[in-house]
């Protein structure tokens, strides 16, 4: 049980929605967020993740339902009366001030003694490792420091909640690895709840605490990274987190009490029986490509096809094996290469069993 | 490589062109030295028209009134059109947003003679109504001069705040700052480039405006421009041709001024990623 403290939610959104011009962006959407944790909002374009954090920044107002941060009703507050601050896409870091200036502006508006300022902008500099470059303008910085400086700018408020917009978005590839692990370095040692606009899986992934999967304005499943992609909900979900073999089939319990999905096919997917689940109702069996089993033997699993090996991608780390068990169907693998040299079996064309466990298999309806 | 040959009918094309605008100015400046009595005539090197107008009181005064005029003209063309220019950009939705910005551009189109006549009108009016002698002198001029200059930097200030990343602004009221601060130290610094050039070319437009001048000065106030029409119906003197080079000189400077100010603001202002 959490202590009376923790159970305070940083910021509680409800049954928001906001529409622009006659056009449903965000559709009652509930959302609570915990004090400290480091939330990902995950979409693709136009599913209202923006518009949320925007909301909850207050540079939009929702046409109905409440916001709460901190425990405080702030639907309708302005931004600069909000305990939360935002890093921009764009960072939109002041040109027309150094990087200190930029820093201090905050607690410059805030009426901060110069004293009381200069020390917390030297702790924010320190934070993001740009002591040096305090008297430069941001036209003279790179991408990597632009957003560290972005950062320090909202961090030196001391926000309850800092809001994050997309900000890997200006970063090349190379960057983007090391400014994640940063910016999550950062979130433990100040402690703030961070959330997190993002439309990139594998950032979401590997930043966040918890991830709210969003789309066409609503929020559909939300929970730990491993949750949502060991348990997602919908076929939406599953296949916006990695990669996912979907079975489209009839539930069936046969004589012997065992669940599957029967596909058109008439293949059978051996899964754990789901819970309020009809006998004869549609639904979709997901399984992950590298939770999939092959050999050039049976493979002794549960659910066991024959198939064609179509495709071979090679990785480095994993190979991507593409399966063709019949015209319509096929289905992902992924072996992890532990040795220097791949199996003889398995190559393009050769024949192959290919299978999984009941256990693997999350029961989507439809 | 190959290179490309340089095309000479461009470089042809240009320096006919630059001839064009420059020859009448570089007649203009090289007579200011002539010792001639009249002006175009040249009769040796001299310098004595230079002492001739710093002797020249009524010139002299034309000379301060027009550039104080100028100035008052296009700080307050400034202030307007910053203000007008906002209101339109920033605060996209209230009722007759698109028929108001017609109207600020009007004014550009309609012949400066109906807008020198109709302040000529206006001013009688006021002080045929209240005996208020507010029809002479500077404070007309100033007005009319400012109507010429604000929808020109409306237009500049729309066109800057259309091109300015609105995340600035909702940046700094994000980090607690109110609209007012918001305006003052954000909106209004990265505007500085187009108030400049804004109020550059106000100042440009009052400086050799004759035609609503002739209509709301009075005689006892006659701006430059009116001293030098009026001067050349009794016959052109050179001393016209070494204000005229100050005149060049000085804007040569301000409009370098302006270009290097320009840079060094809409350098970083671009925001580069």
């Amino acid at each position: 049980m959490t202590t009376a403290q923790t159970t305070t939610a940083a910021v509680s959104i409800r049954e928001v929605s906001k529409a622009f011009d006659g056009t449903a962006v965000l559709n009652s959407v509930s959302l609570e967020i915990r004090a400290g944790e480091f939330l990902a909002l995950l979409g693709g374009s136009g599913c209202g993740k923006t518009t949320l954090l925007r909301i909850i920044a207050g540079l939009e107002t929702p046409d109905q339902g409440s916001l709460c941060i901190g425990g405080k009703e702030l639907t309708l507050a302005p931004p600069y009366e909000r305990p939360v601050n935002m890093m921009f896409q764009s960072y939109a870091l002041f040109p027309h001030l150094s990087v200190t200036e930029n820093i201090a502006y905050g607690l410059r508006a805030a009426g901060m003694p110069a004293n009381v300022r200069n020390t917390l902008v030297s702790w924010a500099l320190k934070l993001v490792h740009l002591s040096a470059l305090g008297h430069r303008r941001p036209a003279q910085l790179s991408g990597g420091q632009r957003q560290r400086v972005a950062l320090a700018r909202c961090l030196v408020k001391k926000p309850d909640v800092l809001l994050l917009d997309e900000p890997m978005a200006a970063l090349d590839r190379n960057l983007r690895e090391d400014m994640q692990r940063e910016l999550v370095r950062i979130q433990r040692e100040v402690g703030t709840t961070f959330v997190l606009v993002t439309h990139d899986q594998d950032e979401a992934m590997s930043m966040a605490d918890r991830i709210a999967v969003m789309e066409q304005g609503k929020i559909i499943q939300c929970g730990s990274p491993a949750e949502i992609y060991a348990r997602p909900e919908s076929r939406f979900v599953a296949r916006f987190l990695g990669r996912v073999n979907l079975f489209e089939g009839l539930y069936a319990i046969d004589a012997a009490g065992r669940a599957g999905i029967t596909t058109a096919e008439g293949r059978v997917l051996h899964v754990a029986g789901a819970a309020g689940m009809d006998h004869g109702s549609a639904c979709t069996g997901a399984v992950r490509p590298e939770r999939m089993v092959l050999g050039s033997e049976p493979t002794g699993c549960a659910t066991d096809f024959v198939g064609t090996v179509e495709d071979l991608a090679y990785f480095g780390d994993i190979t991507r094996v593409i399966v063709r068990i019949d015209n319509a169907t096929r289905i992902e693998a992924t072996q992890v290469n532990r040795t220097g040299e791949r199996a003889t079996w398995l190559a393009r064309g050769s024949s192959v069993h290919i299978g999984c466990e009941p256990a693997d298999v999350v029961v989507l309806l439809a | 490589m190959r290179r490309a040959r340089p095309a000479y009918w461009r470089i042809v094309s240009l320096y006919a062109g630059l001839a064009f605008l420059y020859v009448p100015i570089a007649w203009v400046i090289a007579y200011s030295f002539s010792g001639a009595t009249t002006a175009g005539v040249w009769r040796g090197f001299s310098l004595k028209w230079y002492a001739a107008l710093a002797d020249n009181d009524a010139l002299r005064l034309a000379t301060m009134r027009s550039l104080l005029l100028a100035a008052l003209a296009a700080t307050l063309a400034t202030a307007l059109g910053l203000a007008a220019g906002y209101a339109l950009s920033r605060h996209s939705h209230f009722r007759g947003r698109g028929s108001l910005g017609s109207l600020l551009a009007i004014p550009l189109f309609v012949p400066e003679i109906l807008i020198g006549f109709s302040f000529l009108m206006l001013f009688v009016a006021i002080e045929s109504v209240t005996g208020l002698a507010v029809g002479k002198g500077l404070l007309p001029l100033v007005v009319g001069h400012a109507t010429l200059g604000m929808p020109v930097v409306a237009s500049v200030v729309m066109a800057r705040l259309a091109g300015l990343d609105r995340s600035y602004e909702e940046a700094a009221m994000d980090l607690g700052a109110r609209p007012l601060r918001v305006f003052l130290t954000v909106t209004l610094p990265l505007m500085a480039p187009a108030l400049a050039s804004g109020w550059l070319l106000s100042f440009t437009l009052s400086f050799d405006d004759v035609i609503t001048s002739s209509f709301v000065a009075g005689p006892a106030f006659a701006t430059l421009p009116m001293y030098i029409y009026s001067s050349i119906r009794v016959g052109v003197s050179p001393v016209i041709n070494v204000l005229g080079t100050l005149i060049i000189g000085g804007v040569a400077t301000l409009v370098t001024l302006a270009m290097l100010a320009s840079r060094d603001a809409a350098g970083p202002a671009r925001g580069r990623l």
